[in-house]
């Protein structure tokens, strides 16, 4: 497939200006702060694989995007539900 | 039509990711940001992606199947974050 | 198995193999065989999941009821509008008191729960079990949309 020309540079966007925060949000506060970023980042991680995707024109990359958005919602949860009963 | 999509996809997230970072209410941004980037942001960039040529349908499909996914758990993660920061701040 | 069981488990085979073909790059008979066999497996883990999960309890409450899907008519501009409002956050805590269904009260909490949290609007931080009500947490001050439909 033909790469597409607007997908890396919105990737790299992406990474700094939504990954990065995410990033910088899990490493100020209390465990219960840090949460947010981490359920953000996710969805952010997934976002940008799919546009690494279409702009490296592979589109056997889609797949690490499919499980990155599985295990982050997995993950999401197990973090949630430990912060929710031990503090 | 995708690259806008994909743009706007793409503000969007950076304005959710950006504001969580500099709100200190813990309640208002550890759900009004995080839903709205499953919500909003994920579905407008996924749209954008799948308008744009693949090389076959089925990759347009996982595109889709991938755009779901994100937007139906964005509620069940938000609630469930919910729940988690009210237990943690009472105590 | 009775028959509501094995319909059901049919139904997540269809939409499953489906997903799978879907996703996968060629189609050959070595995939339609896995498909099969993964779509049978995961069908019958789901309804298994089904029954063990609403086990003690009666499993009719869990049921959606049709009527609810008017929840999500004002949804699309309640996403708009609530990121715009996002803007500018007043950020507060509120309750909302969800009708009495005594048939389907925890189906009722559950997709009331989903509905309401999908807009950036508002989310449901607790569910009060003995008052019937939620406690949400919502951008403004009045109550959304969505919030007033369910409490309809």
């Amino acid at each position: 497939m033909s790469p597409l020309a607007v997908a890396l540079p919105a990737a790299f966007a992406l990474l700094v200006s939504a990954v990065f925060p995410c990033l910088v949000t899990t490493l100020r506060g209390e465990p219960v702060d840090r949460l947010s970023g981490l359920i953000l980042a996710g969805p952010m991680t997934t976002l940008v694989l799919l546009l690494l995707a279409a702009g490296y024109g592979r589109p056997a990359y889609l797949d690490m995007a499919f499980i990155v958005a599985l295990l982050s919602f997995a993950g999401s949860l197990v973090f949630a539900r430990f912060l929710g009963r031990t503090i | 039509m995708s690259t806008v999509l994909i743009w706007a996809g793409a503000a969007v997230c950076a304005f959710a990711a950006i504001r969580l970072l500099l709100t200190g209410d813990r309640f208002l941004r550890l759900h009004y940001f995080v839903s709205l980037g499953t919500v909003l942001a994920a579905p407008l960039v996924i749209a954008g992606l799948a308008l744009a040529s693949w090389s076959s349908w089925h990759d347009v499909a996982k595109l889709l199947i991938i755009g779901v996914l994100l937007f139906v758990t964005g509620p069940a993660t938000v609630i469930t974050a919910g729940r988690a920061t009210r237990r943690a701040s009472d105590g | 198995m009775k028959g509501r069981d094995l319909i059901e488990a049919v139904v997540w085979w269809v939409v499953l193999f489906a997903v799978y073909l879907a996703i996968v790059s060629k189609i050959s008979i070595a995939e339609l065989v896995v498909g099969a066999i993964t779509a049978a497996a995961g069908g019958g883990a789901a309804v298994v999941t089904r029954r063990a999960l609403s086990a003690g309890g009666d499993q009719e409450g869990y049921r959606p009821r049709p009527a609810w899907l008017r929840w999500l008519r004002p949804l699309p501009a309640q996403v708009v509008g609530d990121s715009i409002r996002l803007l500018r956050p007043y950020g507060g805590f509120g309750e909302l008191r969800l009708p009495a269904d005594d048939d389907r009260a925890a189906a009722l909490r559950g997709f009331a729960a989903l509905a309401v949290s999908t807009s950036p609007g508002t989310y449901v931080a607790e569910v009060d079990l003995r008052e019937n009500t939620f406690v949400v947490h919502r951008v403004t001050a009045r109550a959304s949309a969505v919030e007033r439909e369910v409490s309809r």
